[in-house]
């Protein structure tokens, strides 16, 4: 069992994250050669002396990794024994950031669901917290099963559980205004249900829940790629996240 | 300066090379350039300019020896055919 902790990072650094996953963003729509990206590359250049090499490797990393989500890489040969000797080695002495390098030089060590996890609890680890979210977002639009997304859901939790999810308050109202609707119904089903005393774990909310999985995967990686403080508001909903999650893994664990 | 290409921040690396480097995400109307196939170390350039590494990744042409900036910038440009454009 892998015990990850997630080391502090500068607000240089989380900044140029921010950076490079909104840039990785406008990519996805084919909008990066646009005046808009060539800001958030003014950005990035403007703090990019001012982080230590080994943080901006990490970025570097960061823009490869956030495009393999969506233009997958050839999946490259069979990995050799020393490749998985060196993967093991490099997970048993929590050396995240050559995980990470391994992974993108043999995808095949690592696939599906079990690639995508290591490789988002290794950008755990070295400090991005908000990535876990999005590679995981990309494989529910992309690759999902009903399989994949459960384990995202519960892995949704279990980050929500741990408080990661902040916000700045400027950023709240970017993030506010890209909350899809699609999560916002669901939110609002399962607080409504809450509110009025409907028990969770009836199949309505259970359905809710299924979905709310999904969509609150959408409405997290907002919340992370805002990375700061958080507004009361929000934290209301996740708190009520949190809570229909709770109650929903006990009446599971009970049936 | 980086020592290839490659080696650049991912925002200075034009996007359609991302097919050789996936995590470029630069301008595309940028193109790289290399000078010269020398080591990329502290030292001289020309009788002008120096290049003085930052960091392994990164340096800075720089004059040889205090001078004017208007004469630091003539030496910059005479540098301009040796420059040769490399995406490979």
């Amino acid at each position: 069992m892998m015990t990850l902790g997630s080391t502090p990072r500068s607000s240089s650094f989380l900044a140029g994250a921010r950076y490079t996953r909104a840039l990785a963003k406008l990519s996805e729509r084919g909008e990066s050669q646009t005046a808009q990206g060539h800001v958030l590359r003014s950005q990035l250049e403007d703090l990019w002396y001012e982080i230590p090499e080994e943080e901006q490797d990490l970025l570097d990393s960061l823009s490869a990794d956030l495009r393999s989500l969506v233009e997958q890489p050839p999946p490259g040969p069979e990995p050799t024994e020393q490749e998985k000797i060196d993967l093991a080695a490099a997970v048993s002495d929590a050396s995240w950031t050559e995980v990470l390098a391994l992974l993108r030089e043999c995808p095949r060590l690592s696939q599906g669901v079990d690639g995508a996890q290591l490789r988002a609890q290794c950008w755990r680890a070295v400090g991005v917290i908000g990535v876990i979210f999005t590679l995981q977002l990309a494989i529910s639009d992309g690759l999902g099963t009903p399989e994949i997304l459960q384990q995202l859901g519960d892995e949704l939790v279990a980050a929500l559980k741990q408080g990661t999810a902040r916000l700045h308050a400027h950023d709240c109202v970017a993030a506010t205004q890209g909350l899809g609707d699609r999560a916002l119904d669901y939110m609002h089903q399962i607080i409504l249900a809450e509110d009025n005393h409907a028990p969770i774990g009836s199949d309505a909310v259970e359905r809710a829940i299924t979905k709310l999985q999904i969509a609150a995967v959408a409405f997290t990686t907002q919340l992370v790629i805002a990375e700061g403080r958080d507004p009361a508001p929000l934290r209301r909903i996740e708190e009520k996240l949190v809570a229909a999650f709770e109650v929903y893994d006990k009446v599971q664990v009970g049936l | 300066m980086a020592p290839t290409w490659r080696k650049l921040p991912f925002f200075l690396i034009p996007e359609r090379l991302n097919g050789k480097v996936p995590k470029a995400r630069g301008d595309d109307r940028l193109r790289v350039w290399r000078h010269g196939e020398g080591a990329f170390a502290d030292g001289s350039i020309n009788a002008q300019l120096a290049l003085s590494r930052t960091t392994a990744k990164h340096g800075d042409v720089e004059p040889a020896s205090r001078t004017l900036l208007g004469d630091y910038q003539t030496a910059l440009a005479a540098t301009k055919n040796d420059w040769e454009w490399d995406e490979a």
